[in-house]
């Protein structure tokens, strides 16, 4: 029986299942950056990924224990892609290193970790720098924080996003510092990665610098107070009405008005207070919000902002 | 017959006459066969100066506007002396008790104690060039300047009474007149001493400058145009001789550009030009040295609404003085400057740039002229404002004119070495709203500053943050500013704002060449991480320039280090082109590395043979190391590193470097070696796995990376 070459089939296997764009069931973002809109797509994107890589890694392993002669490296069992992984990622050539980088996703993080650390530190084209970020994210670990940290100040803004996003992902405990440090960034989009990440990482902490963002127009920052505050913070945050603009604080008071732990006094207090406001601004924020209720709102904030928007039109 | 005898009788005296005029004393002035210097200068000198010479009463004369009239007003009495309607379209002159102006198609004399009207020429095509007059005798120029078709009018008057009128066909300069006696400059070189009757007495020849403008000071008659010579005995042995002479030595470009002394074959310009807001002021002064000088070693500046006080090369600043409207004429006196606005205040201002005394005209000049020599200036109890408010104040002066100015202001900060004036500089390097010119010359400035500066550190201490409002502080210059100063203080901050992504690309080559100057070799490791980083990743010009400029900071900081970095990236087929050419540049730069101790070639250059490489203990301590170290590999690779460099100066690709993945087991058992350029893994494979790795503690395998050299 010939001899099956283990590192061949584990890159063509990894290749052919991270390279195919039309996978409906699993929309690897490392494949369709440009069909993941939000992190949480991609999140869920590469989850997906990482699931198919490890099942078709596992289908290899089993082809090379039950066909290939045995061989030093197949006496190492399921290590011997670490060695492997990091022999590729030396290579001159892209696509060798482009499958180390997303093999190395399959492997045990503690292991990869450093070896992706310091291929990354040793200096990536950007294309592969990007499919270094995404293994990160899918090897989920939070050991890959002192590297994400690094990289949240890479000099490329799009680096940056996509280190905040997994930490974030990763729920380093240094990651509020960071993403806090990143709310500040003189980049848009890095600030709007940072505002979503700190809403995704439950940061209460964060509050007080997510509230400054907000009255700077820092995008996401509303969205992220409306999933951070507690029941406590409800009352200063509507405070904010009349103050910002209702524009502004549209995706906060739809995340307030959806969340079951805000009284709902509060919440009806809110919709009163933006409908008070009148004019074409309080218009379009309460029709934008009714809109955006989730099913579970109760019925009284759902009929509280039904009569808004008619009393908006009527005038 | 009697016609021929009259005709000879003419001719005679023709040529007797031209014989006179050529070469004797008392002949028509100007002429070109005219002698120079002799001891015709020396008496003609004795003759002026024999006069007494007090101090002529200090007035200010000037062109009104609204309605358009000439005045002339009484500094010691303070009491304005005329206004009369006069549609002039010159700064008028003071020649002695007479003023003389340019009014539409004529020159008019008045008298400067009331104004009346003595006499009045044609300017019939010319200029008014200058006056000046002794309280006896008054000279007056007319030209049409240029240097083409030239035509002149000296007019002397003795008294209000024309005692002389010459026309010549070549440039007059301004005349001085003392002791009876005109200096009238000609032919840019010349200076006749001239007579009441127009008799030209002496000449004096100059060589190193221009003769266009000749003025009287303290009794002293002195000329020039870029300078300006005393006339005395010593003249006629030149500058290099001992001749009394200072020269207008600029270090620095002031702003206007202004003469120090009009050149008179340029027509003036009119009343309104705004040349007449910018001016120099000066007086000459003899120093103890005995070499002409300025008096109180100043020279003054006017610029619309600033008055600059300068040292005379105009790089250091003894004091800058703003007034409420345009200043429209400057005199210097002794201890101080006379200013002139267009609001018709005049105030004289002291030594230390404060306010002696103001009094105002009562009208609105368009130009003034002020002749005095001493004023009393009262003293002043109040302290200036420091140097450094001064200046700032001046570089920050709304006044769209004054931008040359305020730059300038900014430029002369670079000269105080107070810490203030850094701090100064900072704002205005980081003023968005500063004109560019202001702007730039500060951050120039501030980058040429040699003193340690504690507001430097602050200044580069500031990271930019949206939150907070704040953007990157100027940093090229604050760099170049550390770097001048040789503040190592200043490493950490500059390396934080290397690894910064907020601070502009552009500034990150200034960084790292002031990071590579002060030298602190711990800065080596960041500035290696940063050339490692995003050598693969540059994807324009000025990033591949950063990073070489990073490279040369880094073999600067820490050579060994540097070629570790740079073998690797000399090789790295995913760095741009003109990375990797920079990195074998560098390294071709940095030259052969030295061979390790102990090994083959140390031992053959040392001349032990015995010290074989077989001798080269593996380090391994009491038991085996938990995991292998970048000292285990070189150990266990040094006893056949000359064989693998050997390998790689035999690749077919001649590379500068190979770059070595070895995996290594848990009992010290090579399982793999990958090699970059794939061509010398034939060669190094063998050596490789003959090297003797140690087995480590808990039996991990290792991935390792190891770079050889040629």
């Amino acid at each position: 029986m010939r001899a099956i070459n283990f590192r061949v089939v584990l890159r063509l296997l990894a290749r052919a299942t991270l390279r195919v764009d039309a996978v409906p069931a699993a929309p690897s973002c490392l494949a369709c950056h440009a069909r993941c809109t939000t992190p949480r797509d991609r999140v869920t994107g590469l989850r997906h990924a990482r699931i198919a890589v490890g099942g078709v890694a596992l289908l290899a392993l089993a082809a090379g224990t039950a066909h290939a002669a045995p061989t030093k490296a197949s006496r190492a069992g399921g290590q011997a892609s670490l060695e492997e992984v990091a022999v590729m990622l030396s290579s001159a050539d892209e696509d060798e290193v482009r499958t180390a980088l997303e093999t190395a996703a399959t492997l045990p993080a503690a292991d990869v970790l450093p070896m992706l650390d310091e291929r990354v530190r040793a200096g990536l084209p950007r294309v592969l720098l990007d499919v270094a970020i995404d293994s990160l994210m899918l090897l989920d670990d939070r050991g890959s924080a002192p590297l994400l940290s690094d990289l949240s100040r890479h000099r490329r803004p799009e680096v940056r996003v996509r280190a905040i996003e997994v930490m974030a992902h990763v729920k380093a405990p240094s990651a509020e510092q960071v993403l806090t440090d990143a709310l500040g960034d003189q980049a848009p989009a890095v600030r709007k990665a940072a505002a979503d990440a700190l809403g995704e990482l439950g940061s209460h902490s964060a509050l007080p610098v997510l509230e400054r963002a907000l009255a700077l127009g820092v995008d996401g920052a509303a969205r992220a107070l409306g999933r951070l505050a507690k029941p406590d913070d409800v009352s200063r945050l509507l405070a904010q009405i009349g103050k910002l603009p209702t524009a502004t604080l549209s995706p906060m008071l739809a995340v307030l008005l959806s969340r079951r732990d805000v009284p709902e006094p509060d919440k009806l207090r809110a919709i009163a207070t933006v409908s008070a406001l009148g004019g074409e601004e309080s218009q379009t924020a309460l029709t934008e919000l009714e809109a955006q209720l989730a099913p579970e709102t109760p019925a009284r904030v759902k009929k509280a902002i039904a009569a808004a928007v008619q009393k908006g039109k009527a005038e | 017959m009697r016609a021929q005898r009259a005709m000879r009788t003419w001719l005679l005296a023709l040529t007797l006459g031209s014989a006179s005029a050529g070469g004797c004393a008392g002949s028509a002035p100007f002429s070109a066969s005219f002698p120079n210097g002799g001891e015709r200068v020396d008496q003609a000198l004795a003759r002026a100066n024999a006069a007494p010479h007090g101090p002529a009463s200090a007035v200010v004369v000037g062109v009104a506007d609204a309605p358009r009239s000439l005045f002339a007003y009484d500094l010691s009495a303070r009491r304005m002396l005329f206004r009369v309607p006069a549609e002039a379209h010159g700064v008028p002159s003071i020649a002695g008790e007479l003023v003389v102006a340019s009014e539409t198609t004529k020159v008019t004399v008045r008298r400067l104690r009331d104004g009346v009207l003595v006499q009045e020429f044609p300017l019939d095509g010319m200029h008014l060039i200058g006056a000046d007059g002794d309280g006896t005798l008054s000279a007056i120029v007319l030209s049409t300047g240029g240097t083409m078709n030239v035509r002149s009018r000296l007019l002397l008057l003795s008294g209000e009474r024309v005692s002389a009128d010459r026309s010549v066909t070549r440039g007059l300069g301004a005349p001085a007149v003392r002791g009876g006696v005109a200096f009238v400059p000609h032919q840019r070189v010349h200076v006749s001493l001239v007579d009441a009757r127009g008799e030209e007495l002496a000449r004096v020849r100059i060589r190193e400058d221009v003769a266009s403008r000749a003025f009287v000071h303290g009794g002293q008659v002195y000329f020039g145009q870029r300078g300006f010579y005393r006339l005395d005995g010593e003249l006629d042995r030149g500058i290099q001789g001992g001749a009394h002479y200072w020269k207008l030595d600029l270090k620095t470009k002031l702003p206007g550009a202004p003469p120090l002394l009009a050149d008179s074959t340029v027509a003036p310009a009119p009343i309104e030009s705004a040349l007449h807001r910018v001016a120099l002021g000066f007086a000459p002064a003899m120093a103890e040295s005995g070499q002409l000088a300025l008096q109180d070693d100043t020279l003054y500046l006017a610029f619309y609404k600033q008055l600059f006080a300068l040292s005379p090369d105009g790089t250091v600043a003894r004091w800058v003085y703003e007034t409420a409207s345009d200043v429209v004429g400057v005199h210097a006196v002794a201890g101080g400057l006379l200013a002139v606005e267009s609001s018709g205040l005049l105030t004289a201002i002291d030594a230390q740039g404060r306010a002696a005394f103001s009094a105002e005209l009562g009208l609105q000049p368009i130009a003034a002229k002020v002749r005095a020599e001493r004023i009393a200036l009262a003293t002043q109890d109040a302290e200036p404002a420091p140097l450094t408010t001064q200046l700032e104040r001046a570089a920050q002066n709304p006044d769209t004119r004054l931008v040359p100015a305020r730059a300038f202001a900014a430029q002369l900060l670079g000269g105080v070495e107070s810490d203030d004036a850094a701090r100064v500089l900072i704002a205005l390097c980081d003023a968005e709203n500063a004109p560019g010119r202001v702007r730039e010359q500060a951050c120039t400035t501030l980058s040429q500053r040699r003193y340690v500066s504690d507001a430097v550190l602050a200044a580069l201490r500031v990271r930019a943050n949206f939150l907070e409002g704040r953007r990157a502080p100027p940093l090229t210059p604050l760099a170049r500013a550390a770097l001048q100063a040789g503040d190592r203080r200043a490493a950490p901050e500059l390396l934080a704002h290397l690894a910064d992504p907020a601070t502009p690309s552009e500034d990150l080559p200034a960084l790292l060449r002031a990071v590579a100057g002060l030298g602190d070799a711990s800065s080596a490791e960041s500035v290696s991480a940063f050339v490692r980083l995003y050598h693969a990743d540059a994807g324009d010009e000025q990033l591949e320039e950063t990073l070489t400029v990073a490279m040369e900071a880094l073999i600067k900081l820490d050579a060994g280090r540097a070629r570790g970095v740079l073998e690797p990236l000399a090789n790295d087929q995913f760095a741009r082109v003109g990375v990797r050419t920079a990195a074998q540049r560098k390294l071709d730069e940095l030259g052969p590395a030295a061979p390790e101790e102990g090994s083959e070639l140390a031992s053959e250059a040392a001349g032990h043979p015995d010290a074989s490489p077989a001798a080269v203990p593996v380090a391994v301590e009491s038991g085996p190391p938990a995991h292998l170290t970048t000292q285990h590999l070189d150990d266990a690779l040094s006893a056949v590193r000359p064989k693998l460099s050997r390998c790689v100066r035999e690749a077919p690709e001649h590379p500068a470097s190979a770059r070595l993945v070895l995996v290594i087991g848990g009992e010290g058992e090579v399982l793999d070696v990958r090699a970059l350029p794939e061509s010398v893994k034939g060669c190094v494979d063998p050596l490789v796995r003959s090297a003797q790795f140690p087995a480590t503690k808990y039996g991990r395998r290792a991935v390792m990376s190891y770079s050889v050299s040629r």
